[in-house]
């Protein structure tokens, strides 16, 4: 199968579907050509679509979003690009008063067809402001899904999926991932919200991880593998809805489970997963749940700093370890 | 060098052990191992072998008494060792208190119940909840299960491998004939691991399944249990008991039983008697032979008695009608006709309809006394039992008399007590006064 990268993957998605519906269209800063947007996702579509279907705007994110809300409410489809989620605190109105609450406060009459689409992580030393993990604080809104890709073909088949899904979407994608490659079939394919993905098989212990922590959790698994301990890796994928089905059998069968998250511990979705844990199998637990998480702390510019702060395989190796 | 022999902990429940027995005397020659001492626990009875060698010098609880755990039981030395000065007195144990126990193998061994004890925090076995409820759905004492080394609490895995290692083993034809003849294979005795033979099973006597048999709740068990819990939800049940010399009705059946038999062609009965005085004293208080309507209260005229009947299958009331207007051959004659037809299943409706008082005798199953449950809607019922020769004191005397308690049940919605205790001192007078129902 070819092999191409997370960044032509998104960029495959976005032609295929403006192609397939007049009334998907893209909004955001700098995404439109020669520039390509920040992370040159958007490269070639404002040259194929024109300027009209790929529009820029001013540095406005409130701006922006408040725009392709009202676009999804009028019945267009936009794909709105958030350039980093830390600036989503700039249109969070429009995102969780506005999206998340239309079609519930419409009684069903009105619904909000949009994807915002951003990025998020750490990793190039982005500082406290451009390398947030802010997944759980969407997860919070109701009404909002919140998809977390980690690979090349998991991204194209869940953004076809966003874009054609009646819901406003928080589509997260990360910062690290664009340049990563891996294989996508070329024919159409669409990947569906609340399945999780096992990575890998295995007996003894759960990992579950998304985004880039899914592909950490993986290489960990590497690591304990060679210590006899056999770790089963799940990427969720979305983590709304969420796949709990997965988790559960999972679970049940290794005893153990550990969650990988690179946004910091303190009410991440890993307290999440490990408050699922208590009341679903809880029974089923050999040792207690492990998070696997960020400091408490601002994400720090100083490389060595950030290392220090973010997780990664062998801090996820680590803490398994521990849990034997 | 004098040492205490301290109170083993037999369980993790274990806070004292109860000496049941010295097994060796003071000044005993004492080689180590040897049992010294039977403890007894909250679950079993321990003989305890001696920690070292020696001399036992003093035994410092004894038998019947209880010791806390880890304090000392006895003390062994050397012979003719003084006790003066040295560190083994009673009250020298803190340090040891304090010193977690140390699990060797031979701890192990000397406590039957120890297995557990490296996951012992002081409080509880460290298992986790897998592990826990793998246990529990195995019938598996987690105190049981050696603390696996190197973990931090015993693990689903640990569970499975005792399970495994206790599971009985047996050869195919062993297990063909212990499903034949129902025996249960784990109350053979072999060691782990080892495998039961055919042979094994031969002395063995199959193992009884002791079921429980199930009737439904249908017809007549089911109007009782219905009548029964009605009655007592909504009548205000209260008793109350006197007892009665009996001498006199004793006196008057034997005199007039024949002329009854002869007439009625039945035998007098003493509840027959019990029945007419009763019939008497609630033609008098009428508010006993009342039915509570909640905005009203009905006296009724008719006075018609119901005899509790037992059958097999259940309890039937038929009922004497006017008893207060039939003598004591109609009333015997009455009663028996019920009584064998409610035996038989041929009571009609009006057989048991229409009471207004019960009278319930089990003085024939040795009852001495005993309340009943209000056959609704009636307000009282009277429980008559057994009349048994006692000693009583009368004038100054001691007499031997056949005495008789009567308890009457009454609703304390419309009977007071005084009322229910008048009207019952009244069948006690009448029942020790026979010749007055002849008035």
């Amino acid at each position: 199968m070819r092999v191409i990268t997370y960044r032509e993957a998104i960029n495959e998605a976005l032609a295929e579907e403006m192609r397939r519906d007049p009334k998907v269209f893209l909004i955001g800063e700098d995404i439109a050509d020669d520039f390509g947007g920040s992370f040159n996702v958007t490269k070639g579509l404002s040259t194929e679509f024109g300027c009209n279907r790929v529009r820029n705007t001013p540095i406005s994110e409130a701006g922006l979003a408040g725009a392709a809300v009202g676009a999804a409410m009028a019945g267009m489809r936009p794909v709105a690009e958030i350039m980093y989620i830390d600036f989503s605190a700039c249109c969070f109105d429009a995102i969780v008063n506005q999206a998340a609450k239309i079609r519930y406060m419409s009684g069903g009459q009105v619904e909000v067809p949009v994807v915002f689409r951003t990025q998020q992580g750490a990793g190039r030393s982005s500082a406290a402001q451009h390398a947030q993990s802010w997944e759980a604080i969407f997860a919070h809104i109701p009404g909002l899904k919140v998809v977390m890709p980690a690979t090349p073909y998991d991204v194209k088949g869940l953004l076809k999926t966003a874009i054609r899904d009646q819901d406003p979407i928080m589509f997260i994608e990360h910062k690290m991932l664009y340049g990563e490659k891996g294989e996508v079939p070329e024919e159409e394919y669409t990947i569906p919200f609340g399945q999780a993905a096992i990575r890998k098989e295995g007996t003894d212990v759960t990992i579950i991880g998304t985004s880039r922590m899914a592909n950490f959790a993986l290489k960990a698994a590497e690591m304990l593998e060679k210590d006899g301990i056999s770790a089963e890796v799940i990427d969720l994928r979305t983590i709304v809805p969420l796949d709990k089905e997965t988790i559960i059998k999972s679970v049940k069968k290794t005893g153990r489970l550990a969650i990988a998250q690179e946004a910091v511990e303190r009410c991440g979705f890993a307290s999440e997963l490990a408050a699922i844990a208590m009341d679903e199998f809880f029974d089923y637990l050999d040792a207690p749940v492990k998070r696997v998480a960020a400091t408490n702390t601002p994400v720090a510019f100083a490389p060595a700093l950030e290392d220090f702060i973010i997780p990664n395989p062998d801090k996820i190796y680590k803490a398994v370890k521990g849990m034997f | 060098m004098a040492t205490n022999i301290n109170m083993p902990r037999l369980g993790l429940t274990m806070t004292e052990g109860v000496i049941v027995k010295w097994l060796k005397a003071e000044g005993d020659q004492i080689e180590k191992g040897e049992e010294i001492v039977e403890v007894e626990s909250d679950k079993s009875v321990v003989a305890y072998e001696a920690p070292e060698s020696g001399t036992l010098l003093k035994i410092l609880v004894k038998e019947g008494d209880a010791c806390e755990i880890y304090k000392p039981m006895a003390i062994l030395g050397e012979e003719d060792e003084s006790l003066e000065g040295s560190n083994a007195k009673a009250d020298a144990t803190d340090e040891l208190i304090e010193k977690p126990l140390e699990v060797t193998e031979a701890v192990k061994e000397a406590i039957v119940c120890g297995k557990a004890i490296a996951g012992f925090d002081g409080k509880r076995v460290l298992i986790s909840p897998s592990a826990k409820r793998v246990a529990k759905e195995n019938n598996v004492d987690i105190s049981l299960i050696s603390f696996p080394s190197g973990k931090k609490r015993i693990e689903k895995a640990d569970v499975m491998s005792y399970l495994e290692s206790n599971k009985v083993k047996t050869t195919p034809l062993a297990a063909k004939i212990a499903v034949e003849k129902g025996i249960d294979l784990a109350s053979l005795s072999k060691g782990p691991g080892e495998r039961i033979f055919s042979s094994d099973l031969e002395t063995k006597q199959p193992i009884r399944e002791r079921g429980e048999n199930r009737f439904p709740v249908t017809g007549i068990r089911k109007i009782i249990a219905a009548k029964m819990k009605s009655s007592l939800d909504t009548a205000a049940h209260v008793s109350l008991t006197t007892e009665v010399d009996m001498s006199n009705v004793m006196e008057m059946k034997k005199r007039i039983s024949d002329k009854v038999l002869a007439q009625y062609r039945v035998k007098l009965s003493i509840n027959d008697i019990v029945v007419k005085c009763v019939a008497k004293a609630l033609k008098e208080y009428p508010r006993i032979n009342s039915v509570f309507r909640d905005v009203e209260i009905v006296e009724k005229e008719e006075i018609n008695v119901g005899m509790a009947v037992a059958l097999d299958e259940g309890l039937m009331v038929p009922v004497i009608r006017n008893a207060d207007e039939l003598g004591l051959g109609g009333i015997a004659s009455k009663s028996k006709d019920l009584a064998d037809r409610a035996r038989q299943g041929k009571l009609l409706p009006d057989d048991y309809t229409g009471g207004t008082f019960t009278v319930s005798n089990l003085g024939m199953y040795e009852i001495t006394h005993f309340t009943s449950i209000i056959n609704q809607p009636e307000s009282a019922i009277l429980s008559v039992s057994k009349s048994v020769e006692r000693a009583v004191v009368i004038d100054g005397q001691i007499m031997i008399r056949p005495m008789m308690n009567l308890t009457i049940s009454f609703d304390h919605r419309p009977i007071d007590g005084s009322t229910a205790a008048i009207f019952l001192r009244r069948v006690k007078q009448l029942l020790e006064e026979p010749y007055e129902l002849v008035v």
